[in-house]
């Protein structure tokens, strides 16, 4: 994984042109945004190698377009290393499917232990494609918290079943994690630093801490299994007796419909956040809406769209009333296009990989970092329509309306993350699902 | 008026400057929304904006724009008083209906948007954040608050 070695497609560089980011050119801007400009030849190929950090060009000057474009490659990079194959002698895609590197990684079940204890070593307990899914919401205590975080609720697909949820981190976050006893309670409490995660660096050739959450839908009736990158997976829902939920386990293939990617970099400190979509979840707000969608259906005109499901909710249900999703902001011209060119390398690997069903939703980052502590996030509001469902702003008067504060902003929510104990927590809410150590007994 | 007419007066009515009114990398489009809005026909009597317009190119060729506002835009009663609104636009993100005094207590007011209310400027030079919205972090108002954003100059 940290080799640079570059594995190119076909043997082929692909000169990827990067063309007709829409201009958005405003008055007192320095930068040109020219289409000539903005015809610039990115040289995109498939490689391994994750991205340490985001490199502007002293040229760049265009928020919208020229500098957005550069975290756009970003984000695709990291998309195609973390989705690497884990045999790193093939390439992505090159069998259709394949195992990735960020299944790899620990899963914050196993290193926020229910009694508050050490988390094995890294390299224990890798589960790849052998999954456990436990999450029926994006965050991991959707079902048994008494009050939910702005409208979070589950994402109930076409076939009337759950989404499920997961959570891994690299190395790098969970080395911080350990070696400061961040895993339980009392370990957050004595930890009398401002936590800081590393931040990833190109001069250093450092990584930074990354997060990955990740949504799954159990395969059925109307998904088409090429279009997706699938897994099979253990599904348990842990018994809530208080929402008179019974624990059961059952065995299914899920096909992945989301993927955030949290980032720390060290001249993003508020880290890079990007999230992708299988291109089948939803329609987007005033476009045509035709096609099979995961998370929509055309004919079902009397249900509330990106509405949370009414309650009880109860994942072992049968027969549940799907959600009606629709992209509330239609994704970025130039992200597209990008989006596009990384598709056609997807395809002269192999013309069936699965990763060309896969879209960039959009890039978040702090456009002055130094402005602590949300640095300025843009784009200022930002969803994905599986983790973010229920909060991609309102629709009034036939537009969308959004909310700061309200309307979902990867930076705008994380920067309110704390420790068990009410510390700022670096943006990552991970540290408040641990548990605290029981005084063993005399 | 154009975008960069409007920022140039903006700084000279509020006394902050251009990095704040219209940043070189601008997430918030603000002075872009308030502009839409003065330009909205109805917000603003017909040819008002166009006189206004006019009136701040004078002062700004004047070569001191302050001075060129007190003499072009502020001795005008008509223009004076669209100003003191642009004014009060930028600090509370609030529109006051031009036909009514400034010395009348019963306002018809508008609070043009959320991001207005939140982008108000009054907020940054008390050094407070806006009521109902915050970025700091949780525990903020435990510690000394951090140092306020640019401040007017003139």
């Amino acid at each position: 994984m940290r080799k640079t070695k570059a594995i190119f497609a076909g043997a082929v560089v692909l000169a990827i042109f990067v063309s007709f980011y829409a201009c958005h050119n405003q008055a007192g801007k320095t930068g040109s945004d020219s289409p000539a400009d903005s015809l610039k030849t990115v040289q995109t190929a498939l490689r391994d190698s994750l991205p340490y950090n985001v490199t502007i060009a002293k040229t760049d000057s265009v928020l919208d377009t020229q500098i957005r474009r550069e975290f756009d490659k970003f984000s695709w990079q990291s998309f195609i290393a973390l989705n690497w194959p884990t045999d790193s002698t093939q390439t992505i895609g090159q069998h259709g499917d394949n195992n990735t590197v960020w299944e790899t990684w620990k899963e914050n079940y196993q290193v926020f232990l229910p009694d508050g204890g050490k988390p094995e070593s890294w390299d224990t307990a890798k589960q790849g494609r052998q999954k456990l899914l436990v999450q029926v919401g994006k965050t991991p205590t959707v079902l048994t918290d008494v009050t939910q975080p702005f409208l979070t609720g589950p994402l109930i697909d076409q076939n009337g079943q759950y989404t499920r949820f997961q959570i891994v981190m690299n190395r790098e976050m969970f080395d911080y994690i350990d070696t400061n006893t961040l895993y339980n309670y009392q370990g957050q409490l004595n930890f009398k630093k401002t936590i800081d995660f590393p931040g990833g660096d190109n001069p250093t050739k450092t990584y930074g801490a990354i997060m990955v959450k990740a949504s799954w839908k159990i395969m059925g009736k109307g998904d088409d299994p090429a279009r997706f990158h699938t897994a099979k997976a253990t599904i348990h829902v842990p018994a809530i007796p208080q929402r008179h939920i019974k624990d059961t386990t059952f065995q299914a293939v899920v096909g992945l419909v989301g993927l955030h990617i949290g980032t720390k970099s060290k001249t993003n400190p508020q880290w890079i956040w990007s999230t992708f979509e299988q291109v089948d979840n939803c329609p987007t707000f005033g476009e045509p809406d035709n096609g099979h969608y995961n998370f929509y259906d055309k004919s079902a005109t009397g249900r509330k769209v990106n509405n949370k499901p009414d309650e009880p909710w109860d994942p072992n249900r049968p027969g549940q009333t799907p959600s009606q999703i629709v992209r509330y902001t239609p994704i970025f011209s130039g992200t597209k296009m990008l989006t596009d060119s990384i598709h056609k390398l997807f395809t002269a690997v192999n013309p069936k990989s699965v990763w060309q069903y896969y879209e960039l939703v959009g890039t978040q980052w702090p456009v002055h970092a130094s402005q602590l502590p949300a640095g300025d996030p843009f784009p200022v509001f930002m969803a994905n329509a599986t983790l973010e469902s229920y909060i991609q702003g309102t629709v009034k008067d036939g537009k969308v309306v959004y909310t700061q504060g309200v309307t979902s902003s990867c930076i705008g929510c994380h920067n309110g993350a704390t420790t068990l104990g009410g510390r700022t927590s670096d943006f990552t809410y991970l540290l408040r699902t641990a548990a605290a150590v029981k005084p063993t007994k005399k | 008026m154009t975008l960069n007419d409007f920022a140039n007066l903006s700084v000279v009515l509020t006394g902050y400057p251009l990095s704040t009114i219209l940043p070189q990398l601008d997430t918030q489009h603000q002075a872009q929304e308030f502009l839409d809005f003065l330009q909205t026909p109805g917000n603003v009597p017909a040819g008002e904006m166009d006189n206004l317009a006019t009136a701040w190119q004078k002062a700004a060729a004047s070569g001191d724009p302050v001075q060129g506002v007190k003499t072009y835009i502020m001795a005008d009663a008509t223009l004076a008083r669209l100003a003191q609104n642009i004014i009060m636009l930028w600090y509370l993100g609030v529109w006051y209906d031009l036909g009514t005094p400034l010395t009348t207590s019963s306002f018809a007011i508008q609070v043009i948007s959320g991001k207005a209310y939140k982008n108000g400027l009054a907020w940054g030079t008390m050094g407070a954040h806006p009521m109902g919205y915050s970025e700091e972090n949780f525990g903020y108002w435990n510690t000394v608050p951090p140092a306020l954003n640019p401040q007017p100059s003139n």
